[in-house]
């Protein structure tokens, strides 16, 4: 027990810089490690052979073919398939209706009907992009029997049933990872938690000694070099991270590291105004901590990067962007890191950062005197109490 | 009445209130407002026309015509439009080459480019669909042509011919390809776990020296049962907000419990075994707040590495996350929720064990101090 309570009050002494430097590379580890495998493999798909014909088995032998799927077989009723479904068990269906061989052979055309869980995209996604991969094929191969059979070259055929060929380029995301498409908003949220998790509770300290102790320039020297330092270890973290993320992971950054920073300090500056306002709010650590963890995920599913700004109201567009800063750093993160955007596009957002930061910081600050100078009443107020 | 004095009485109920009404109700509020469009239409597109034939013309007239996309651009370079896309003016780009529409009438199977801005995710899964439809469709009217010009097939034999396998896709459960549907119910279960697990371990602190293990059995019941209220009010704000609850309203609410006494009890051993009580509610928000990614909520858990998956079975997330969202989109029965409430009512049960067992050691630590001081 005493070890445990030794090694504790060893971690506190440096917790803030814990926080803003190490804390953050354990998630970039546990979620690089989850999300490290590119490609969305071993879909569980049910096929449900109706037809059982050649022609069928045929459609389900290119099936096993694809690399993707992990196709399963058995089920005895569409009842059956249902409740596979229902269970979570198979993320789509592939049923051959019967007479599916004998429509092909007459070229009635053949249904093969696809059921997809639409639940989640991600995969509701892979096994569209399967079976029409699949479909394509088996298409093109028919179509190339028929055009041959009616008289034409295979060369002339061929060209016939290519034609109309469309190249996809998914930009600055070739493989359409969501490692990579995930990073740059897990960095910006990374420094805005270890800001908030590091700093709020030295502030509130340091806001009820300000409150006993006599108002002079030196205590507010002795934070803002805190500050500063704080902020040398959340540049030194951010490196850190994109260290690990690029050797471990592979993750590219086509991006310069300066433009990173560039972001980076107005985000922390604007983050410091939200801070002192937070802080001047909650006398607890323990209460404002609790604050601070619920902003994690609502302010990263509104920076505009999951969802994009475009396709939000204008009223909530106005409202996200002059209320929290992350837009100003998650956005430019992703140019940076993913698409090796150039200043000219980077510097509106670390402008609007900075207009943001030159009205938040001066209000945090405000907001943070105006609690010290009502706490130092509160005490005069308990101390005369005390004292009648 | 003042507030801050207020506060400063009952800081307590000041945060249940703030954790389990006001930020369900505002969260609730905020990013159901914010998504009410449901999926992503009028994709910013640009497009290169260097054909400019009737073909092309056409072809682009499809593409703005459809939801999915807004022809906001046109560029004169496939260089001019991948600077709009790394700009972000365009998210979507269709660039057809010259002779382009000549090239295909002689039969010389010319490629048409499409550009996605593959680091916009969302847009991407909603765009690559779309216009691989749009391609099938032209696709298609073009070798009815063929089929027929050059090989006299019959008009009704012309569909079997062009298509001979004709793929049917069925989305389930959420036909209109809702983005809201798909993420919030879990993200915004993730958001409140955060607070049921740091409200448990601050509870924990609090209740470190009592004695009785019923008293604690009876304030886990109770903040469990708070917990229910809170994801249940945020969930109702979404469905005022048009959000479907197709499932078991009796095998959701149980299943609710079931997790947020899980919850609450992993906050809770957290508080009693950390003496310090803000590193015990720090470590108890971290130990649940990654579990949104590593559950399999939106990366597929089938997609990560084997040590992961099995990790995964032990977060009590992977067995709610994925189920609250199903219990909105999916005909749900209890029978359906029973596995994983299984599983979660297993894990309350090794957790009560553990609670016994950490509350053993804490009297047995506690007593020997007292011990040694009478003797």
């Amino acid at each position: 027990m005493s070890a445990l309570r030794e090694l504790i009050e060893r971690v506190l002494r440096y917790k803030s810089y814990l926080v803003l430097t190490l804390v953050p590379l354990l998630f970039v580890l546990l979620f690089g490690g989850a999300m490290s495998p590119v490609y969305n493999t071993d879909l569980p798909v049910l096929v449900y052979d109706m037809d059982a014909s050649p022609a069928s088995r045929q459609v389900v032998e290119q099936l096993e073919i694809y690399p993707y799927l992990d196709l399963r077989e058995g089920a005895a009723s569409l009842d059956e398939v249902e409740q596979q479904f229902l269970y979570g068990e198979i993320i789509g269906a592939i049923i051959i209706p019967e007479g599916f061989g004998d429509d092909l052979h007459a070229q009635r055309g053949a249904d093969l009907l696809v059921m997809l869980d639409s639940c989640n995209f991600m995969n509701m996604t892979s096994v569209m992009t399967a079976t029409s991969t699949v479909g394509g094929t088996l298409n093109a191969a028919l179509r190339l029997q028929l055009l041959e059979a009616g008289g034409q070259t295979p060369t002339v055929a061929m060209d016939n049933v290519t034609t109309l060929s469309v190249i996809d380029r998914g930009m600055y995301n070739p493989t359409y990872g969501y490692i990579y498409f995930l990073f740059p908003v897990l960095l910006a949220i990374f420094v805005q938690q270890s800001w908030l998790a590091g700093v709020s509770p030295y502030l509130i300290e340091k806001k009820a000694e300000l409150a006993k102790a006599p108002l002079d320039v030196k205590n507010f020297g002795r934070l803002a070099g805190q500050l500063a330092l704080f902020l040398a270890c959340t540049v030194l973290g951010l490196a850190l991270w994109c260290v690990t993320l690029n050797v471990l992971f592979n993750y590219p950054f086509r991006g310069s590291v300066l433009l990173m920073l560039l972001v980076h300090v107005p985000f922390v500056l604007a983050m410091t105004g939200m801070v002192l306002l937070i802080a001047s709010i909650f006398d607890d650590p323990v209460h404002c901590t609790q604050f601070n963890m619920f902003l994690t995920i609502p302010s990263l599913l509104s920076c505009g990067y999951a969802w994009p700004v475009y396709l939000m109201p204008e009223p909530f567009r106005v409202v996200i962007t002059h209320i929290w800063p992350l837009y100003y750093f998650a956005n430019p993160l992703r140019d940076i890191i993913m698409k090796g955007c150039g200043i000219e596009q980077v510097l509106p957002y670390a402008a609007g950062c900075l207009k943001f930061a030159a009205f938040w910081l001066p209000a945090g600050l405000i907001a943070y005197a105006w609690k010290i100078r009502r706490l130092r009443r509160l005490n005069e107020e308990d101390l005369c109490s005390d004292g009648c | 009445m003042n507030f801050y004095r207020f506060k400063r009485r009952h800081p307590q109920l000041v945060m249940v209130l703030l954790l389990y009404v006001a930020v369900p109700i505002v969260v609730g509020l905020a990013l159901g407002y914010e998504m009410h469009g449901d999926a992503p239409t009028e994709i910013p597109t640009v497009v290169v026309d260097e054909d400019n034939s009737a073909f092309s013309r056409e072809f682009i007239s499809q593409v703005d015509k459809t939801a999915s996309f807004a022809v906001t651009s046109h560029a004169a370079s496939a260089d001019e439009a991948e600077a709009e896309l790394q700009n972000g003016q365009a998210m979507a780009g269709v660039i057809i080459p010259q002779d382009f529409s000549k090239n295909m009438l002689s039969g010389a199977s010319p490629s048409m480019l499409i550009l996605y801005d593959a680091s916009q995710l969302v847009t991407l899964s909603a765009a690559k669909p779309a216009m691989t439809e749009i391609m099938m469709t032209m696709s298609g009217a073009y070798l009815q042509q063929i089929f027929a010009g050059k090989l006299n097939v019959m008009p009704g034999e012309l569909s079997g011919n062009v298509l001979p396998v004709n793929i049917v896709y069925r989305n389930l459960y959420n036909p209109v390809k809702s983005f809201r549907s798909y993420l919030l119910p879990g993200m915004l279960l993730a958001i409140l776990q955060v607070g049921i697990v740091m409200l448990g371990a601050e509870r924990g602190f609090e209740h470190k020296n009592e004695r009785r293990f019923s008293v604690h059995m009876l304030n886990l019941v109770l903040w469990a049962l708070l917990a229910v209220l809170g994801v249940s009010i945020c969930m109702s704000v979404q469905f005022a907000l048009g959000m479907p609850y197709r499932g078991t309203i009796a095998g959701g609410l149980l299943l609710l419990f079931a997790y947020c006494f899980v919850i609450t009890l992993m906050g809770y051993i957290m508080g009693l075994l950390i003496p310090e009580r803000l590193l015990g509610v720090q470590l108890a928000a971290m130990l649940v707040l990654p579990t949104s990614v590593l559950a399999g909520y939106s990366y597929p858990l089938t997609a990560m590495p084997h040590g992961f998956q099995v990790l995964a079975k032990f977060l009590p997330y992977a067995y709610m996350g994925p189920d609250i969202r199903a219990l909105c989109l999916k005909p749900m029965q209890f029978k359906h929720v029973l596995p994983h409430l299984s599983v979660l009512l297993l894990m309350a049960a090794g957790l009560v064990l553990l609670l016994g067992v950490v509350l053993l050691w804490r009297r047995k630590h506690a007593a020997a101090p007292a011990e040694e001081a009478i003797a």
